[in-house]
């Protein structure tokens, strides 16, 4: 393992959390101090909660720079943003209301298009935003993993895991419900400058191992931003960590 | 008789450029395009209704077929809000410099960039509101890595392997692209050459190493011009002359489909058929970034093939200093422009009239054919010689009146005073209809 591989196992959730708070501080005051700005991914599921904690406590009272952070979804679900599968709702119900200068800042998908008309109309304000270049570059992609080894809306055996030119896919046949949603493609997740898989739980162990220790071709063993000379962290807690025999771990970042 | 509408203006005592000669002739306009005097009074029984004593030369107004931006707008720069202020804002400065017409220059960007620009970079007359716009250039990003020059390294594509649609894919709509530089050595390129002439655009190679034998075939498939020559591609060796070695060539070879130059439109018909095998080639004379000495036998060589282009960049009609080009640092100091702290060469400051200029002191060659290389032959090489680069009956008229040192003293867009020096010689240069 080199240094722009990291796995970091945490005792404990709230441990995990703080490693998140950790990261993300880190990574946007690098950002902003060399861009001007913090362009960060993130995923649904349990993510919401997770920053819900680490987050808000980034900036000290009165220094807030929530102003210079750019929030995008690494997938989205094609619901109305009152719809429980909405991964906006989730964050709109917890991280938005803890710190609401947050909410002009996430980029969002259009509930009244379609799949395929949200992954350009979500190009298109990538574009806006990154402008010029082969693909855009985040400083920092939060993504999860499923036990099937899947990430973002990248699930295993899927065409999509061979798109090369775009930056935003439409799925509509998700083998996880929902069925219709938009996902960053796997060159988007490797030219980012950094991407962290946040993974807790018993049930992940073995996902966990397949494509940490075993190789296996897996969508979440397929990101490997270090190839375009990008940091990788896999951040576990020790129940997701439990399958792991010969791999070197961390303790913190 | 149907009396015809628009007044009649007659530009007299001049000399003008016509047919390859200066003479002592008066310049006949109507509705936009010089007409024959003498087909108007047999045919009419009329005489001009304004008469303008000019006094000086006319030469027809010149034609820039690189130009990325200028007066601090680059057009690679711009996002789909900003670029056609920029081209607005762009063409309508150019013709203080006596240029009439011009292709918007694209360098190496991304796809996401393309889609977002070309769609609003579209021909347009010009008028009083600016320059004419033939079409879009497109430099890049089918180049080679090594012959980058200025253009960014991760946008530089690696091959063409996937043909027509990658094409398209890359671009988006070509309908509005005049002009392509493209490196013929890299792989799916050699065909795309092909289609891209047979689909009536020109194909300029440039950014490139290719030997002399592989831009040979390149001509063959239809390419027929070279992007700023000498720059960008490898040095002239006398056993190993490379792509500058086709200047001797001077014309292709028929081509393997139809001639690139049967373009579509019904207008953009060459005035000659021989016109159509003439291999072109692009300098750039701003006494930077080719010698003079280099000027002279280029163009000594194949004296009907050169074409003066300014490949100007945003800095062009701006104060010394620091700018941005497509996302890199660019430092001007008087004449020059250099990517900050090094010294590569990425464009010039200088403007077409003072190229004119300095080609013509560094050729020695007459002032006809330095006035030539700016109008005609880039008319030529589009294949719109019979509207543009001439004065010809019935041609636009779009001119240049310029002093005995070449100074640019008014610009004429279809016959209307779009620019005029501000001095008391060209006061009588009013706007006419």
């Amino acid at each position: 393992m080199t240094d722009s591989l990291k796995i970091i196992v945490y005792k404990s959730g709230s441990d995990l959390e703080n490693g998140m708070h950790e990261l993300l501080k880190r990574l946007a005051k690098e950002a902003i101090a060399a861009r001007g700005k913090f362009t960060l991914g993130v995923s649904g599921g349990s993510m919401a909660k997770q920053l819900t904690a680490a987050v808000p406590d980034i900036y000290p009272k009165g220094q807030e720079e929530w102003k210079k952070w750019h929030v995008f979804f690494c997938d989205e679900r094609i619901v109305a943003f009152d719809d429980k599968e909405s991964t906006y709702g989730d964050y709109k119900k917890n991280l938005i209301a803890k710190v609401p200068e947050l909410e002009s800042q996430f980029v969002v998908i259009d509930p009244s298009k379609d799949a395929e008309n949200n992954a350009l109309h979500y190009h298109n304000q990538l574009v806006q935003r990154f402008g010029n270049a082969m693909f855009p570059i985040f400083d920092l992609l939060l993504t999860g993993m499923g036990p099937d080894g899947h990430t973002c809306s990248l699930f295993p055996g899927h065409p999509l895991l061979e798109e090369r030119r775009k930056w935003v896919a439409a799925i509509t046949d998700s083998p996880k419900p929902p069925p219709s949603r938009i996902t960053l493609t796997l060159p988007v997740l490797n030219h980012a400058r950094n991407v962290a898989f946040i993974v807790a739980g018993s049930n992940k162990a073995e996902a966990v191992k397949k494509v940490l220790e075993d190789q296996e071709k897996l969508p979440s063993g397929m990101v490997q931003p270090q190839s375009n000379g990008g940091k990788l962290y896999w951040m576990l807690d020790s129940e997701a960590a439990s399958g792991l025999k010969n791999t070197r771990t961390h303790t913190e970042l | 008789m149907k009396k015809q509408k628009g007044a009649v203006v007659r530009m007299r005592d001049c000399r003008i450029l016509r047919e390859g000669r200066i003479i002592k002739e008066d310049l006949w306009i109507r509705n936009g395009h010089i007409i024959d005097p003498e087909v108007l009074f047999f045919e009419e029984r009329r005489s001009a209704d304004i008469s303008v004593d000019c006094l000086f030369l006319i030469a027809p107004g010149f034609i820039d077929i690189q130009i990325n931006g200028g007066f601090g707008v680059d057009f690679s720069s711009c996002t789909e809000d900003s670029i056609e202020e920029a081209i607005a804002l762009v063409r309508k400065r150019l013709v203080a410099y006596g240029v009439t017409a011009f292709c918007p220059t694209i360098i190496t960007s991304s796809p996401a960039l393309y889609h977002q620009l070309l769609p609003h970079i579209k021909r347009s007359e010009g008028g009083l509101h600016g320059a004419e716009i033939l079409g879009i250039h497109l430099e890049g990003p089918f180049i080679s890595k090594d012959k980058k020059g200025a253009h960014r390294l991760e946008l530089v594509r690696q091959d063409l392997d996937g043909g027509m649609s990658e094409l398209e894919e890359t671009y988006g709509s070509l309908k509005e692209t005049a002009i392509i530089t493209i490196a013929p050595e890299l792989r799916g390129c050699m065909e795309a050459i092909r289609y891209l002439s047979q689909r009536g655009i020109v194909v300029s190679l440039g950014h490139s190493g290719a030997d002399i034998v592989l831009a040979q075939e390149a001509v063959r498939n239809g390419a027929r011009c070279m992007t700023h020559l000498f720059n960008a591609m490898p040095p002239f060796h006398h056993r190993d002359p490379g792509m500058i070695g086709l200047i001797a060539q001077a014309k292709a070879a028929p081509a393997l489909g139809q001639g690139c130059l049967k373009a579509l439109a019904s207008d953009l018909t060459s005035a000659s058929a021989a016109q159509e095998d003439v291999v072109y080639f692009g300098l750039i004379a701003d006494g930077v970034h080719t010698h003079t000495a280099s000027l002279k036998i280029a163009y000594r060589a194949h004296p009907k093939g050169a074409i003066l282009v300014t490949d100007a960049i945003s800095a062009m009609g701006m104060p010394v200093g620091r700018h941005n080009l497509a996302g890199v640092e660019i430092e001007v100091t008087g004449d020059t422009a250099h990517i900050a702290g090094t010294n590569t060469l990425c464009g010039s400051v200088a403007t077409m009239d003072r190229c004119v200029r300095s080609f013509l002191t560094a050729t020695q060659c007459s002032l006809v054919e330095a006035l030539e290389v700016a109008s005609l032959h880039p008319a030529q090489l589009l294949g719109l010689d019979r509207r543009k680069g001439t004065l010809a009956f019935g041609a636009d008229a779009d001119f240049v009146v310029l002093d005995q040192d070449l100074e640019v003293l008014a610009t004429f867009i279809a016959g209307q005073c779009v620019w005029r020096r501000d001095e008391e010689r060209t006061r009588h240069f009013v706007s006419t209809l």
